[in-house]
């Protein structure tokens, strides 16, 4: 199958304010440090974490919404990390983002027709009124939303949250987008709604051939639509394989972690009983040093304090990066 | 004697197009140690449920009804009575904890407040109280002289369950105590408040859209859908041989890390306008078995099997 995206050693660094006026260093947040993958036409990427993780810059870096610090990013081959504005812009009808939260992230001001149309003009794509109004409408049943003028009048205001994350879909599906970044597409919406989205984004895929990566923290989420999962912790992936694979036989103990974390939905399925003593996410600007989950792990040994486990193939495209699996 | 009976509970909200029928004929109670959960999608009445209550209920009104505690009837006591109800024999611990702790004042500080403006305890006695408090959370007692911003998002609810246990109440109302923390911090939190009502038999009531976590967390569970009891039993038959239609469908929603994977459902549509909520039964526009008699009559809860109560025209019970 043929490579969509490649990531390669992406790293991106956010100047943290200076602690005191007499200190000269300056120090980083790690947001993403050092991370490589790379996805393949049609397939669903699941990037999980918690919050902090860096899974949202990962995902905003992809589509150059923010700048690298370094690294770089293929494109079917091309390298857009080097694109200039205008190159960027004309790539952007291919890459798309379908954002977190469908309450701020359409115009309230803006009917449905001119939210989903806003991009067809932005890339100059059509200018008759008729044809953009076809368009619209083309997407609007791929989403499976109504196409009358009545539903084209409506503003976000009077649409629920089910119906306003689909128009967020139809607005990337208009410009006939084909890698697509979900950023936590569902987590906003009810159980009942997020079942409906999640599966209308896979039909989706099938139907037109998109590529998605699916951002998420609800890793059981990740399991039920994604073909492989990246775990990250604090900017970096630490495991990354198939989804069955990474919720079965899960290696990294962080992943054993989330994993017992996550409830199951009956409750004859006992929870994990260690989650109790694993502390919470570091508060701290510069990562710990060493592996960076040492200092949460149970099988934490002097080595993982000073060297960083590099990533390791355990089981054919199954990777890990622990110094003890 | 159930510790706390709700009957006929009925809340409305007043808005310029008409009122909201937020909960619309509620009835349940709570057992003493018991931990009850009350489940469903947001707009469907379960955090008014909580509200009414604590008689907290603001731009609305508990319109009918009955609320008991130990017997003794709630709604009508002088809100001044009422306020000893309240922190003392009832407490609440709430969504956003960084929002219900005051940013101002040291964590020791606000639990002190709580426990001497409820008991004659000197400042002193009261410190020692909030630092054991917050022992018992797994928060380390010298916390309690940082400020809220200090500490992080899954400290600030062990805080808020802390100062929620202060005055040793008999029920303690949780209303999503966990959706803003990560996964590994909710669990946490979970586990710590299955364990502190075991080991101080308090009852509580569970309120979260997320059924896995009632799952682990409760005895027993009420499906709420549209300000009204949908399905209300033990919890290893509600999630075994689930009921009411919409209980299946919510269920199916879910994804379960211990099956193999497959489609998640879903329902159609979203949940209604509860200014003008469909007739009959109020799950009838979603739902995939509605017959004629769902559109105009309201079916009534009957106990299926023991202790496990469905309203659905459907679901023919064993009696």
């Amino acid at each position: 199958m043929e490579t969509v995206l490649k990531v390669v050693n992406l790293r991106k660094l956010f100047p943290a304010k200076k602690s005191s006026l007499f200190k000269r260093k300056r120090q980083f947040i790690h947001a993403v440090d050092d991370v490589s993958f790379d996805i393949k036409k049609g397939e669903t990427f699941g990037i999980v974490g918690e919050s902090g993780c860096g899974k949202t810059t990962l995902g905003r870096l992809i589509l150059r919404l923010i700048e690298p610090t370094s690294g770089k990013i293929f494109f079917k081959d091309q390298d857009i990390t080097s694109l200039n504005r205008a190159g960027m812009k004309r790539l952007r009808r291919q890459m798309q983002m379908i954002f977190q939260d469908p309450y701020s992230s359409l115009d309230p001001r803006k009917n449905i027709l001119n939210i989903i149309a806003e991009p067809l003009q932005v890339h100059n794509i059509a200018k008759n009124g008729l044809i953009i109004k076809e368009k619209v409408q083309e997407s609007l049943r791929l989403v499976e939303l109504p196409t009358s003028e009545n539903f084209l009048a409506k503003v976000p205001d009077e649409l629920s949250g089910g119906e306003r994350q689909r128009v967020g879909v139809a607005r990337v599906l208009v410009l006939g987008a084909e890698f697509i970044v979900a950023d936590e597409p569902v987590s906003m919406l009810d159980a009942s709604v997020k079942a409906g989205v999640t599966s209308l984004l896979m039909g989706l895929k099938q139907k037109i051939g998109l590529t998605y990566i699916f951002i998420t923290h609800e890793i059981g989420l990740a399991y039920y639509i994604c073909g492989r999962i990246a775990v990250m912790y604090l900017g970096k992936i630490v495991e990354l394989g198939k989804a069955e694979e990474i919720i079965n036989e899960p290696l990294h103990p962080y992943t054993r972690l989330l994993m017992e974390a996550t409830p199951p939905l009956h409750p004859d399925d006992k929870w994990g009983k260690k989650v109790l003593e694993r502390g919470e996410l570091p508060f701290s600007i510069e990562p710990p040093s060493g592996c960076r989950f040492h200092p949460r792990c149970t099988q934490v040994q002097s080595i993982c304090e000073v060297e960083e486990p590099a990533m390791i193939e355990v089981m054919p495209k199954h990777y890990v990066a622990c110094h003890y699996t | 004697m159930s510790l706390l009976t709700v009957e006929n509970l009925r809340t409305y909200y007043f808005t310029e197009k008409g009122s909201v029928k937020a909960v619309d004929g509620v009835s349940f109670s709570v057992e003493k140690g018991e931990s009850l959960g009350i489940a469903g999608e947001s707009g469907c009445g379960k955090s008014t449920v909580a509200f009414s209550i604590m008689r907290l209920i603001k731009g609305g009104r508990i319109v009918g009804g009955r609320i008991t505690l130990d017997g003794t009837p709630l709604l009508n006591m002088p809100i001044r009575d009422f306020r000893r109800i309240r922190w003392e024999r009832i407490s609440l611990v709430s969504q956003a904890a960084m929002g219900a702790l005051n940013p101002v004042y040291r964590i020791g500080d606000q639990i002190v407040e709580a426990i001497t403006t409820h008991t004659k305890s000197k400042k002193r006695e009261a410190w020692d109280r909030a630092e054991e408090l917050l022992r018992q959370v797994g928060v380390d007692p010298s916390r309690a002289k940082n400020y809220p911003h200090e500490l992080s998002g899954g400290m600030r609810q062990r805080a808020m369950i802390a100062m929620a246990l202060a005055l040793s109440p008999e029920l303690v109302i949780a209303d999503e105590p966990t959706t803003a923390l990560d996964m590994v911090t909710q669990a946490q939190v979970l586990k710590l408040t299955r364990g502190l009502q075991e080991e101080l038999n308090v009852s509580i009531i569970f309120i979260s859209h997320d059924l896995s976590i009632l799952g682990q967390a409760c005895d027993r569970i009420i499906i709420m859908y549209a300000g009204k009891i949908m399905e209300m039993g033990d919890v290893q038959a509600l999630f075994r041989e689930p009921q009411h239609p919409y209980t299946k469908a919510l269920l199916s929603s879910f994804p379960d890390i211990k099956s193999t994977k497959r489609t998640l459902t879903g329902l159609p549509g979203s949940p209604p306008d509860l200014i003008d909520p469909p007739s009959g039964c109020r799950f009838h526009p979603r739902c995939s078995q509605a017959q004629s008699i769902c559109k105009v009559e309201e079916p009534t809860t009957i106990e299926v099997l023991p202790k496990h109560y469905v309203a659905c025209h459907q679901v023919k019970g064993a009696s």
